[in-house]
Formats: C-alpha cells, sequence, structure tokens
C-alpha cells in the first residue's frame, strides 16, 4: 500500500466523523413525525368512509325488500283462483237486479200429479209458481209437495295472466259444467 | 465497525410503535443520514431519503428484529437511494454540496481535500460509490456490505477495488 492509499483511507476515515448539522437531522425527525401523521389521518378518513359506505350498503339490503313487501301488501291482491258459491238460489235470482241469468237447466221443476200435462202447467215464475203451490196444497188428499230442493251452481272465476281474458267455470250441484 | 457493536440488543415488545421509532431514530439517525448524504450528493435528497428510510422502519417494525436494525437500515437506505439516483434526471456533472462546513480547526489544505474526495466519490457510478461508503467510510466488513447490497463479496471487493482505483486517480492528481 503506497501513500497515496493510506492518504485516501485516511481521507475516507475522516468522512466518516464529520459533525452532520443538527438542523438537517431535526428537519428529518420532523418530517418523519409529519408523514406518521398524515398516514394516521388517512387511515382514519379511510376507516370512517369505509365504515359510511358498508352501512349505507347494509342500508339499502334492508331497505329494498322491505320496500318491496310494503308495495305488496299496499297493491290490491288478485287472487289465481276465485271460487264463489252464490248464497241465493238461482231461481230467485233475476237479470234486471244485476244478478247472472238464470240457465234454464237450473230451473227448478214443480212436482206434478201423475196424469197432469205439461201445457196445463201455469207460466214459470215466482209469483206462478207460489199460486200453484197454494192450489196444489188446497185440494183434499193431495199431501203437501216436499220443499223443492234449491239447486245450488257454483262459479269459478279464473283470472289468466291476459286481464283481457277471464273464464267463468260454472257447475252445478248435478256436477255438471258448463 | 461491526454491526453488534452498534446495536444495543433491547426490544421493542413492550413500547408503542412511536416510542420504538423515536428511539431507534435517536440511535441510528446519523448512520442514515450520513449514508444517504454519501450517497446522493445533496442535502435535500438525504432528507427525503433518510425520512423514507424511517418511515419504512416505522411500518416494519414488527417484522425487523432489533440486533438487525442497523444491516436492515444500510439495506434500506441503499435501496431508497438507488431509486432516488434512478428518477433523478441526469444533468451531466452534478453539483457537489459540500456535507461539512469547515470551522477555524481545520486548515485549507484539509477542506481542499475534503471537497475533492467528495467531487471524486460523485464520479463512480452507484454501485462502486456504495462499496466505498459502506466499506471504506462506514467501515463495514465486504460481508455486511454484500448483505445491505443485495450482491456477493466477490461483487463488493470487485467494485470496491475499481472504485478506489478511480478515486486514486482523480484526486492523485491533485493531492502530490
Amino acid at each position: 500500500m503506497n501513500d497515496l492509499d493510506r492518504e485516501l483511507d485516511a481521507a475516507l476515515a475522516r468522512l466518516r466523523d464529520e459533525a452532520l448539522p443538527e438542523s438537517a437531522l431535526a428537519s428529518v425527525r420532523a418530517g418523519v413525525r409529519e408523514r406518521i401523521q398524515a398516514g394516521r389521518r388517512q387511515r382514519i378518513w379511510t376507516a370512517w368512509l369505509s365504515l359510511a359506505a358498508a352501512a349505507a350498503v347494509a342500508w339499502i339490503a334492508l331497505a329494498i325488500p322491505w320496500t318491496v313487501s310494503t308495495l305488496r301488501l299496499a297493491a290490491p291482491r288478485t287472487p289465481d283462483v276465485a271460487s264463489i258459491a252464490l248464497a241465493r238460489p238461482a231461481s230467485s235470482m233475476t237479470a234486471g237486479s244485476g244478478g247472472i241469468a238464470e240457465p234454464s237447466v237450473m230451473q227448478p221443476e214443480a212436482r206434478l200429479k201423475p196424469g197432469r200435462s205439461l201445457k196445463a202447467a201455469p207460466p214459470r215464475g215466482a209469483s206462478s209458481r207460489a199460486a200453484a203451490l197454494e192450489k196444489v196444497r188446497r185440494e183434499p188428499g193431495i199431501p203437501p209437495p216436499e220443499p223443492v230442493r234449491e239447486e245450488q251452481t257454483q262459479f269459478m272465476r279464473i283470472i289468466t295472466d291476459d286481464p283481457n281474458v277471464v273464464i267463468l267455470w260454472a257447475m252445478n250441484s248435478k256436477g255438471e259444467t258448463r | 465497525m461491526a454491526l453488534a457493536s452498534i446495536t444495543d440488543g433491547l426490544a421493542w415488545g413492550s413500547e408503542s410503535k412511536e416510542a420504538a421509532l423515536e428511539r431507534l431514530m435517536g440511535l441510528h439517525e446519523r448512520l442514515v443520514l450520513r449514508t444517504a448524504w454519501r450517497m446522493l450528493g445533496s442535502r435535500e435528497d438525504a432528507q427525503d431519503a433518510a425520512q423514507e428510510v424511517f418511515l419504512r422502519l416505522y411500518r416494519h417494525l414488527g417484522s425487523v428484529d432489533e440486533p438487525t436494525v442497523q444491516s436492515w437500515l444500510y439495506r434500506t437506505t441503499m435501496n431508497v437511494c438507488y431509486d432516488l439516483l434512478r428518477r433523478r434526471p441526469k444533468t451531466g456533472e452534478l453539483l457537489v454540496e459540500p456535507s461539512h462546513s469547515p470551522d477555524a480547526g481545520d486548515s485549507i489544505e484539509e477542506a481542499e481535500k475534503r471537497s475533492l474526495l467528495e467531487a471524486g466519490l460523485k464520479r463512480l457510478t452507484p454501485q462502486e460509490r456504495a462499496a466505498v461508503v459502506l466499506c471504506s467510510i462506514e467501515g463495514l466488513s465486504s460481508a455486511e456490505a454484500a448483505l445491505a447490497l443485495g450482491v456477493s463479496e466477490g461483487t463488493v471487493r470487485s467494485h470496491l477495488s475499481l472504485a478506489r482505483t478511480r478515486l486514486k486517480e482523480y484526486v492523485g492528481r491533485f493531492w502530490r
């Protein structure tokens, strides 16, 4: 090792022992503290934003099903299939009363004495029928007629997907359908 | 100077991260700033690099053992300096900023020698400069420098030899 090597080593070693300015060291410390504080503030903001986002998502997830169920309850509910049993006898329904026109096959049949022809029967109707029954009751030897068993017709309304198409299904007690 | 002679072996498990960082900064801030200053040649850049090093230490405080913190600091300082040197625009000759202002005790000859040496360091490649800074200025062994630089010992010795040759060529013209 020559003199230049030794001189170089000594100069390099002296560089290590040089004192650094205190202002530079203080600046480093202050910068580190400031950046740590800034990072902490950013983490707090990020945590708050994440919390708010999670709360918003949770609120939406709860509010949508609740709103949908509320709207379903508020809307008029139409059953898919409705079964209507007519309380009034078919014979008492008239077209003018807003009811369904009575089909002829559902007319109650009057008990006729043997030998009497249908031609002699009074015209059908509520009043004529009552008069006929009273006449029969007044004749001696003739037992009072058994009360006519009123037939009930059940109507079933079937609603299809098309609001303009409604299927009415009528079925009497004999099982006859139309 | 050996690494083990500097570390005090204290554990920071019981103290807060901030307190541990403050204590480690007090112990090693000169080492980090001095190394970065020699590598970058600029006080501002060295301060930025030192701040970045201690921020990384703060983030990795749980994964760095105190006996190895000095080696970790050297390695991180070198990585940060390399990053800054890569990002620095190449504008030709860098302005040599003396890290030490001569006081009354310094002779003019000593001050000139120091300025020449710093200018010579600037002319080295970053790898050569790192080898000189770690081995010749900081006093690390080739193995410790290799660990800090992430290269083999042979590479460190090669860079160091080349750097010394170039330094002697540069300063020899003025020192004689």
